[in-house]
């Protein structure tokens, strides 16, 4: 038995962590991981899968997974990782939230995974509890039925060769590569880390810069703004992660990680 | 009436600049800005003006013929000041300035001949004469380019040339001095000078110091393209000018002042580059003729400029971080 399981293993950042990891990690689907047997012996469970419920409707404990994998993981003698995320910071927070900031949740969403964090926080000894409140991670997502932002960026690319902006190019979040974001996770485990930590980079980026890397990764295409709105800027604080892990995003791998994407749509 | 501009290069310094003076000149117009995204040019230079429902970037190498077409297609006006712009570059590796110069701008003849476009603006340089040790040259001395970047704006030039006398197509041509302002990627010497002192550090300057150029204001360059798309006599080159003539040493010292810094204990010297031109100097009584005038003057603008620079240091900060910027590394 690999020491980390990796559950909901087709996800985006699952497949990231599971890289990151290779054979030292094993991944799992979400009803695999449900089953009494399948946890039994692994040293950490990372929980990747996400129910897509969770975005449009506020789930009981009964319907929450990771409250489940969660006991399951306690039953195992694992240590249990939860992906949790920026939304649970409330959106007066945004702009520089540190891991003490309240966790009301700034939209179902949010909701969702505060009051996942709180459920598990009851289950699961605190010195075996990881929650990690990430950031926007970007990487290869051109995948068929994915909303984030690099999605639909890589779809409208593909489809009708151009970018279009529902908000403002200057609105600044922050970003983190897929690799960064497993080096993390990676990092926090090996160094035996427990409690709450944001994974991010500190430091914001325009989306409009995403933007052009792609096009000028995929070689041409416009742009354009349909509607200029700011809305949910954030960056979160990360001196947490630096002190427990040394690391440090360096905004320069995100823009270069969007140049290679828009490479890899140009060369089909 | 102008309806749709076409204008290269416009997420560069002087793009930007002539991006935002004919989207508030022209308000009917549609504004195409072509521009490859090189490390010179940033969409926070748009910032102004891209999120209005007028403005398209189309982000893409104007050495791209079909690319190209695709926007030009629809030009009544194309301005095209796209460029590999940096003179020390080209001493590394000349060869992109060769492709975006030479063979990108007949690039952008070829669609507009096709396409028929009414009005084509070309950006040229002063440099295209080369070195003027006194007095200064009209837009009838010969060209005289004295490096690769000038070399390959004096080949572009010679392609326009070729086309203007075969096809007779509405180009004007407007060669410039140096232009200083807000938005200039910080390898020219005003951002990078000013970037350097924000940052407590040391100016190193190439040779004695003692070489002269003339700067003019963006937005004067601005308003001077405005003034020949509407009165530019087709086929006819015109020099832009400024009366504002300083030697580098100088503008270390004008840089150095607005920190309150003595430019003794600031600036370095090191070696020369391989051929660093002395001076530049032009005549430029043929647009003033037309009615246009210098309006701004470095002297009343550096304050300004160096704020801007000061305030907006974190988006260079990257480069600022640089070996090469910092003058560690060739
Ligand atoms: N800066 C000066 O003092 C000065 C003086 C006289 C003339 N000029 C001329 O003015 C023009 C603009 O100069 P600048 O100082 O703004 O330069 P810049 O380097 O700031 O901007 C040049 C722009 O051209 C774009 N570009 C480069 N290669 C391209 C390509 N292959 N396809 C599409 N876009 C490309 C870049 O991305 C950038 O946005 C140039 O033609 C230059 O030769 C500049």
């Amino acid at each position: 038995m690999p020491e980390v399981l990796v559950v909901g293993e087709s996800g985006f950042l699952s497949q990231a962590m599971l890289k990151a990891w290779g054979s030292r990690a094993q991944g799992l689907s979400w009803r695999e991981a449900l089953h009494p047997s399948q946890l039994a012996g692994a040293q950490w469970v990372l929980n990747g899968a996400l129910d897509p419920r969770q975005m449009s409707e506020l789930l009981s404990p009964e319907e929450d997974f990771d409250l489940q994998l969660a006991q399951k993981a306690v039953e195992a003698g694992a240590h249990y990782v939860m992906l949790s995320t920026r939304k649970v910071y409330d959106r007066a927070a945004q702009w520089g939230a540190r891991e003490d900031d309240l966790a009301v949740g700034q939209d179902v969403y949010g909701q969702n995974k505060a009051q996942t964090e709180a459920r598990i926080r009851e289950v699961v000894p605190e010195d075996r509890l990881l929650i990690a409140r990430v950031a926007n991670v970007v990487g290869p997502e051109r995948v068929p039925g994915r909303r984030s932002f690099m999605a639909m960026m890589l779809g409208s690319l593909a489809d009708r060769g151009e970018i279009s902006f529902n908000m403002s190019p200057f609105v600044r979040r922050d970003f983190i590569t897929d690799r960064f974001f497993a080096d993390s996770m990676k990092g926090l485990v090996e160094s035996g880390a427990s409690g709450l930590v944001n994974v991010g980079s500190g430091q914001p980026l325009m989306t409009g810069e995403l933007a052009m890397a792609l096009l000028e990764g995929f070689g041409q295409g416009s742009f354009r703004v349909t509607d200029p709105r700011v809305f949910d800027e954030f960056w979160l604080d990360v001196s947490r992660l630096k002190s427990w892990t040394g690391l440090e995003a360096d905004p320069e791998s995100v823009r270069e990680l969007c140049r290679e994407e828009g490479r890899k749509l140009a060369s089909g | 009436m102008v309806k749709h501009i076409v204008l290269t290069g416009g997420a560069g310094f002087i793009g930007s600049h002539v991006a935002e003076h004919f989207f508030h000149a022209y308000p009917q117009a549609q504004l195409t800005i072509i521009d490859k995204m090189t490390y010179a040019a940033d969409i926070d230079n748009l910032r102004s003006i891209i999120q209005d429902p007028r403005v398209r970037l189309a982000v893409g190498d104007i050495c791209d013929y079909a690319f190209v077409s695709r926007y030009i297609a629809e030009a009544d006006l194309v301005i095209h000041a796209a460029a590999e712009s940096h003179v020390d570059n080209s001493f590394g590796n000349s060869l992109p300035f060769t492709m975006t110069n030479v063979y990108g701008t007949h690039v952008i003849l070829e669609a507009c001949r096709l396409h028929k476009t009414p009005r084509i603006i070309h950006v040229s340089t002063d440099e295209v004469y080369g070195e003027v040790l006194e007095g200064a040259n009209d837009e009838s001395a010969p060209m005289n380019p004295t490096n690769p970047y000038s070399a390959s704006k004096a080949g572009a030039e010679m392609i326009l040339r070729g086309f203007l006398n075969c096809y007779r197509m509405p180009i004007v041509i407007v060669r410039a001095n140096n232009i200083f302002g807000i938005r200039q990627f910080p390898e020219k010497i005003i951002p990078k000078f000013s970037l350097l002192l924000h940052k407590g550090m040391k100016l190193t300057i190439h040779g004695d110091g003692s070489n002269r150029r003339h700067f003019l204001a963006a937005q004067d360059f601005a308003e001077a393209l405005q003034l020949l798309v509407e009165k530019g006599v087709i086929g006819e080159a015109y020099n832009i000018g400024s009366e504002d003539e300083f030697t580098n040493n100088e503008v270390a010292a004008m840089l150095c002042a607005q920190f309150g810094y003595d430019p003794k204990d600031w600036v370095t010297y090191v070696e020369d580059r391989p051929f660093n031109d002395r001076r530049y100097a032009l005549h430029f009584e043929k647009i003033k003729a037309l009615g246009w005038r210098q309006n701004r003057s470095i002297t009343n603008m550096i304050s300004d400029v160096v704020q801007w620079y000061r305030d907006h240091a974190d988006r260079y900060e990257y480069y600022l971080r640089s070996p090469e910027f910092l003058g560690l590394k060739k």
